[in-house]
């Protein structure tokens, strides 16, 4: 199915385009090293799978095909956010002084009228992939994640890369404000199947005892995937859970998929958890900033 | 009514007269219907009581139709009631919205200053999606000050449309508060917005909603759109 025809609104799908070509620079910085590493480490998508078609909004699909998953192309559903909310835009409108700074967009006004409830204080923007750590629940999807990028051992650098950037997207989905949850969760989901997939083709040759044929790292890895699904309720990736069973030959149930669906009010929903938090620190960030600038009595 | 007082209308009405516009309101006046066709009627007859005649005509026009939409178009009224309460809360009529959306910059600015706090908002969202944010900005929140809840509605097409200011959750803040105030179509419009809003998103519009309705609504009492 095209995405185009996955939604009403044809003001928002033309949006999304518009932000799926426009990349961000975190992602332009990092799709460079990706690729390279990932096609020196095996190909984990097939050879006609067309890197230059991932920034096009009519080739996304809305469901993973799985007739032949050795052709997944992670990047099929990442969504990229429009550089969007608040006051420090980047297209100069209404007259800057020609000094390359973007006129404010907000009276002084304005901004008092909109202070962000808990803002005392200028804070820095949200950024990295380890943000709001500290409030999750230990456990949790994306505690288990960082848990995946920084302390487990014998995983391989591709697929702790793509967990990272998993995360790090994340978190600057949520700073941004544009794109809508849901694309975030299909981004975060696809990177994290991506991080387990090499995992799987790593662990390939490797023996385990007990003919166990999970590792620490790929377990850790497929346990991070079930809690991402179970808190973003979104069932996007969750045959690759099915083509992982078949594949290694043991029942999804001795792996605990699926997992109980978190909701998405409960404190045990780390994802909801880091989303709050994060878009809340930013948009206090961009109000402290546009005050500053404009140089605002409070 | 003083003499500034009957001069702001006069002049108002004759603005009106001249643009086909209604819905001048003034700051801090508790605004019904009657207080709303006062303004509509001949520029002779603005210090006489409304006349039923022409009210009826200015209700008429937010009334809905055969085939309409009613349910969810938010500047339709199923009864006098609820077209007495988007006069009274500057919401234009569709027909007179695509009327002002078709004046120039400076004669919907003209309507604005001339009282019209209707062509105010419509002004106020057109600068803001335009070049002059800022000041576009400014006018929407004067025109909520003024007693208008379609304002919000602008402020969530900013919101949702500005680059620089786009923010799913501020968007449906501003919607949200319509709904707050009283407008139980603004709740309609932003349920239906696409994509959905999701869940985790509608928490985080309803605390922002809460926030903005202290700080920029003023915690002004709702006033319950007839249903």
């Amino acid at each position: 199915m095209n995405a185009d025809t996955d939604m009403d609104s044809a003001g928002q799908v033309l949006d999304l385009s518009v932000s799926k070509s426009g990349k961000s620079r975190l992602a332009r910085a990092v799709v460079g090293l990706l690729k390279l590493s990932i096609i020196l480490g095996g190909p984990i998508m097939a050879a006609d799978s067309t890197w230059a078609d991932t920034g096009e909004l009519d080739t996304v699909t809305t469901t993973w095909e799985w007739e032949n998953p050795d052709f997944f192309d992670p990047w099929d559903y990442v969504w990229y956010p429009e550089g969007g909310g608040g006051g420090s835009g980047d297209d100069g409108s209404g007259g800057s002084g020609g000094d390359g700074e973007p006129a404010p967009l907000r009276s002084c006004d304005e901004l008092r009228a909109t202070k962000p409830p808990s803002c005392p204080n200028p804070i820095p923007m949200p950024s990295g992939y380890g943000y709001g750590r500290e409030l999750l629940a230990s456990g949790r999807a994306i505690p288990r994640v960082i848990n995946f990028v920084e302390n487990q051992p014998y995983v391989h650098p591709s697929a702790r890369e793509w967990a990272r950037l998993a995360l790090e997207y994340q978190t600057e989905h949520f700073t941004d404000g544009t794109l809508p949850y849901d694309y975030s969760s299909r981004t975060f989901l696809s990177l994290l199947t991506a991080a387990c997939r090499v995992q799987n083709r790593e662990d390939q040759g490797v023996v385990l005892p007990g003919n166990n044929p999970t590792t620490d790292a790929e377990r850790a890895c497929l346990d991070a995937l079930a809690a991402a699904t179970a808190e973003t309720q979104n069932d996007t990736f969750f045959s690759f859970f099915n083509w992982w069973s078949e594949k290694e030959g043991v029942p999804l149930s001795s792996i605990g998929v699926p997992q109980p669906l978190i909701s998405f009010l409960s404190p045990q929903n780390s994802v909801r958890v880091k989303y709050d938090a994060v878009s809340a620190d930013a948009k206090c960030s961009r109000w402290w900033s546009e005050v500053q600038v404009q140089h605002c009595s409070l | 009514m003083n003499s500034n007082q009957l001069t702001k209308l006069v002049l108002c009405a004759a603005v009106i007269a001249a643009l086909g516009l209604a819905g001048c309101a003034d700051k801090g006046k508790d605004q019904n219907a009657g207080a709303a066709t006062v303004a509509e009627q001949p520029s002779d007859q603005v210090v006489t009581p409304a006349a039923p005649a022409a009210q009826d005509v200015r209700v008429s026009e937010y009334l809905c139709r055969q085939g309409d939409d009613c349910k969810s178009n938010a500047l339709a009224a199923s009864s006098s009631e609820e077209a007495a309460w988007l006069q009274a809360n500057g919401y234009p009529s569709s027909a007179e919205l695509a009327r002002l959306q078709k004046l120039s910059d400076s004669q919907l600015k003209t309507a604005a200053d001339a009282g019209s706090v209707t062509a105010l908002a419509v002004y106020g969202e057109r600068l803001a999606l335009g070049n002059d944010t800022k000041n576009g900005l400014d006018a929407l929140r004067k025109a909520t000050e003024r007693g208008s809840i379609y304002a919000y509605y602008g402020l969530s097409n900013v919101y949702a449309e500005r680059k620089g200011l786009k923010n799913i959750v501020d968007s449906g803040a501003y919607l949200r508060v319509a709904y707050m105030l009283g407008d139980s179509k603004a709740g309609t419009a932003l349920l239906g917005k696409t994509p959905p809003i999701h869940p985790v998103e509608m928490a985080a519009i309803d605390r922002t909603a809460a926030s903005l309705y202290q700080t920029y609504a003023n915690n002004r009492p709702p006033r319950p759109r007839p249903i």
